[in-house]
């Protein structure tokens, strides 16, 4: 499935960075600007991307794109 | 939304399940399924698959071919965007244009891609263009998110001219890091660069109190309060005095803030939340919890000081609807609103801040066929028109029609831009029963032929207004998207196709939003529309000198007062042209002036025989003994031409001379709008200084005064007349 390219995608227009390329492995600590407000815009936007609501403990423990993917996984098959 | 996601659900399966074989098979099929219209998120899908799943140059060959075949707007956009995937920048930019052109209405969304790409190849201007369509669409929050950083960089380029730069702060009992770059948009949309400042988290009080803090080491030129009502802790019932005892502190550090550093403050109102527990008792009980706070919005916003304007957030939210507060945003991060609401406060904070700083809009320019009546008056006629109760249609053009007279009578002034006959134009005005607007509202009436830039260029210049004073709604697309990209300081809404729509971009838009209400404002209509008819008696005046005295001219002055000063500083604030050295002054500052023995601060009046232009012109001059200064001289431009500058100049030599003072010190300032004045000095007789070649003195002493033949001075009558009686 695509969702890693719509993440990237959305990663590259809110770090205004047209190069970046993202795997599972990439991590808050790989890209600078991914601070803790950066992190609540990315989740409100994938939220409205994907049609679906995080839980608090999906949105704090997330880490990595990885995390993501998977908590969008989860949201997905919680139908929410 | 939900059922976008659906959709999207749909086209990602069939998408995924698409071999290498019939990936371009299946990319038909969607966009059949589509009817090519432009669904952004649909388009992104198949653009990524195709972008991954393209084996080499010669299949991405055969797919540009394919979706070139469908060419709707969908295809168009998919194109562009598998473009962009492989490098190519400026086909890319070209394959946004033609799908923006096939989708006639343009979507935030593309233009962002393609600014993105203009930013990418240098052409800034162009992506600066592109950005502030987007935002006249009013996009939802996830745009604001994803351009943030892109607008940042392109306002920061050099390539942007704002109307204005100015500073903002936004103290708050809540996370401001969302709002301040939605702020920092909104100022995008309506020209003003805004720096914004974020008060420590919940520090509001601190903020202001510590003289040190950072607020005041920021000098904001505005400050926004954001409380909510969860800040008053109240209970279900019995908490009035509470409230009071805590709007009556918060209206205390207003003035603190306002002593310590001028500026504008916008104080956004308490959100009355749903019932809670008591339920409708929260409404009923005289300390009920929901009526205690509606009370507090009372409180804060009767009797404003100078300086201060409220924002209602009850307003806001009944816009947003049940959005407007999310439960989870709030425990997760002290979100106040919520972030969907965010761009929607933003406006209106940007509006009140753009007025207090004499930005808004002053005419509003309408098409007139289906956009102030159902129908082309050329073709249907009279009859065939839809206006009035008749029919529902009908009914949504008189609703729009009475808000543009509300307008109207606020001061904003009405231009049609029409292509039609003027004749044509003109009939419904004076004949149709149901028309509220008459032909006497608008101030300028053009009906022509001729492209609407030309036109609106033509309006302004009638009126002589900047065309970054204008709002242009037009139900036609392609005559928006032309004023667009001819004239981009003029503002043009996304308006839609019904009454209703066109109304509520309009109102959405705070275009015209005000923090005062002047006596001027409400007779500016008067008075321009006097200016059209003494126009045309200019034209039939065989010479200036006899034009000039037929408008048995009178003009008014006095000391700047408390009762004048709003309207003083509001002409200091927005006057450009008349104005020798465009120094901007709060009111505060004015009036610190005003009340100093070492200034002469003096407002002038003038009418005639076609109506009352109210207060027009300000002099600040700072007295010594020896000799005056003109700090400041303005004149609004709806009195240009009429020799009052000459008046004005003889009252202030009057009374520099009358105080002893053996010179007047001028002094011109160039600005890129102040050509107008720039040979005022040496017209009235000053003489430039060598030493100085801004300068320009007038000795008392060697030269006469010259007065003003044409203005008959009324203060002066009044007080001869008083003289008489005693």
């Amino acid at each position: 499935m695509d969702r890693l390219c719509v993440i990237q995608d959305l990663f590259r227009q809110v770090f205004d960075d047209d190069g970046l390329v993202i795997t599972p492995d990439t991590s808050r600590r790989d890209i600078a600007d991914w601070d803790s407000v950066a992190h609540v815009k990315l989740v409100l936007s994938l939220e409205e991307e994907f049609g679906i609501r995080f839980t608090e403990d999906e949105v704090s423990s997330v880490q990595t794109v990885g995390d993501l993917l998977a908590s969008i996984e989860t949201c997905k098959g919680r139908g929410a | 939304m939900r059922q976008q996601t659906v959709e999207n659900d749909w086209v990602d399966r069939l998408l995924a399940d698409a071999t290498a074989a019939d990936l371009l098979s299946t990319t038909q099929r969607i966009l059949r399924q589509c009817q090519g219209a432009l669904c952004v998120r649909v388009g992104e899908a198949i653009a990524r698959r195709l972008a991954s799943g393209l084996a080499d140059a010669a299949a991405a060959g055969d797919a540009i071919r394919t979706l070139d075949e469908h060419n709707s707007a969908l295809s168009r956009f998919v194109r562009a965007r598998l473009l962009a995937y492989r490098g190519d920048s400026v086909g890319a930019i070209d394959g946004f244009q033609s799908a923006l052109q096939a989708a006639s209405v343009p979507d935030a969304e593309v233009l962002l891609h393609r600014a993105r790409l203009l930013a990418k190849e240098g052409r800034f201007s162009e992506a600066i263009a592109d950005l502030r369509t987007a935002l006249q669409s009013f996009p939802p929050y996830a745009f604001f998110v994803k351009s943030e950083k892109l607008l940042d960089r392109v306002a920061a380029s050099g390539h942007w001219q704002p109307r204005r730069k100015a500073k903002l702060a936004i103290l708050s009992s809540s996370t401001t890091s969302l709002l301040a770059p939605v702020l920092r948009a909104a100022g995008f949309r309506c020209g003003l660069q805004l720096e914004t400042y974020e008060g420590v988290y919940g520090n509001y009080q601190q903020e202001i109190l510590d003289p040190q803090s950072g607020l005041y080491r920021f000098l904001p030129d505005v400050v926004v309060i954001l409380l909510n009502s969860r800040d008053l802790g109240l209970p279900p019932t019995g908490g009035r005095q509470h409230a009071q005892e805590f709007v009556a502190r918060l209206r205390n550090l207003w003035k603190t803030l306002l002593d310590r550093n001028p500026c504008h403050l916008v104080q956004v109102g308490f959100d009355v939340p749903l019932p809670g527990a008591w339920g409708s008792l929260e409404d009923t009980l005289p300390e009920g919890r929901r009526r205690v706070i509606a009370l507090s919005n009372q409180a804060l916003a009767a009797d404003l000081p100078q300086g201060v304007s409220f924002v209602d957030a009850n307003a806001v939210a009944a816009e947003i609807g049940e959005e407007y507060w999310s439960a989870s945003e709030w425990h997760a991060a002290k979100q106040y609103p919520s972030a969907a609401a965010l761009p929607r406060l933003a406006d209106s904070l940007c509006a009140h801040g753009a007025a207090a700083l004499g930005l808004s809009a002053k005419v509003l320019a309408v098409d007139l066929d289906n956009t102030l009546w159902g129908g082309v008056i050329g073709e249907d006629l009279l009859a065939g028109i839809r206006v009035g109760p008749s029919t529902p249609e009908g009914e949504g053009y008189s609703e729009l029609q009475q808000y543009l007279k509300e307008l109207q009578q606020r001061g904003v002034l009405l231009a049609v831009c029409s292509k039609n006959n003027l004749a044509d134009a003109e009939s419904p005005f004076l004949r149709h029963d149901d028309m509220l607007l008459k032909r006497d509202d608008f101030a300028a009436f053009v009906a022509n032929w001729d492209d609407k830039p030309a036109n609106l260029e033509r309006i302004a210049k009638d009126l002589s207004l900047g065309l970054d004073s204008f709002v242009f709604l037009d139900d036609n697309p392609l005559e928006r998207a032309i004023v667009r990209s001819r004239l981009p300081q003029v503002a043009v809404p996304e308006c839609g196709q019904t009454p209703w729509e066109m109304l509520a971009a309009l109102r959405r838009g705070l275009y015209f939003e005000a923090v005062t209400l002047t006596e001027e404002d409400r007779l500016r209509h008067a008075s321009y529309r006097g200016n059209a008819a003494r126009a045309a008696a200019e034209e039939s005046a065989p010479s200036l000198e006899s034009f000039l005295s037929g408008l048995e001219m009178a003009a008014r002055h006095g000391p700047v007062d408390a009762e004048t000063l709003p309207r003083v500083a509001q002409l200091i604030n927005k006057t450009n042209q008349f104005n020798l050295t465009t120094r901007r002054y709060t009111e505060d500052q004015v009036r610190a002036m005003a009340s100093s023995p070492d200034w002469w601060c003096r407002w002038f009046r003038l009418a005639d025989r076609f109506g009352d232009h109210g207060l027009i012109g300000v002099i600040l001059a700072e007295e010594s003994p020896s000799e005056w200064r003109i700090d400041t001289w303005l004149m609004s431009c709806r009195v240009l031409g009429r020799r009052m500058e000459d008046f004005m100049c003889a009252c202030l030599m009057s009374a520099a001379q009358r105080e002893g003072a053996t010179a007047v010190v001028g002094e011109y300032i160039p600005t890129e709008k102040n050509a107008v004045v720039s040979g005022l000095y040496p017209q009235m007789g000053f003489e430039a200084r060598p030493e100085n070649a801004r300068e320009y003195v007038f000795s008392l002493r060697d030269c006469p005064i010259r007065g003003c033949e044409f203005i008959c001075d009324e203060s002066m009558k009044t007080c001869l007349s008083t003289e008489k009686i005693a």
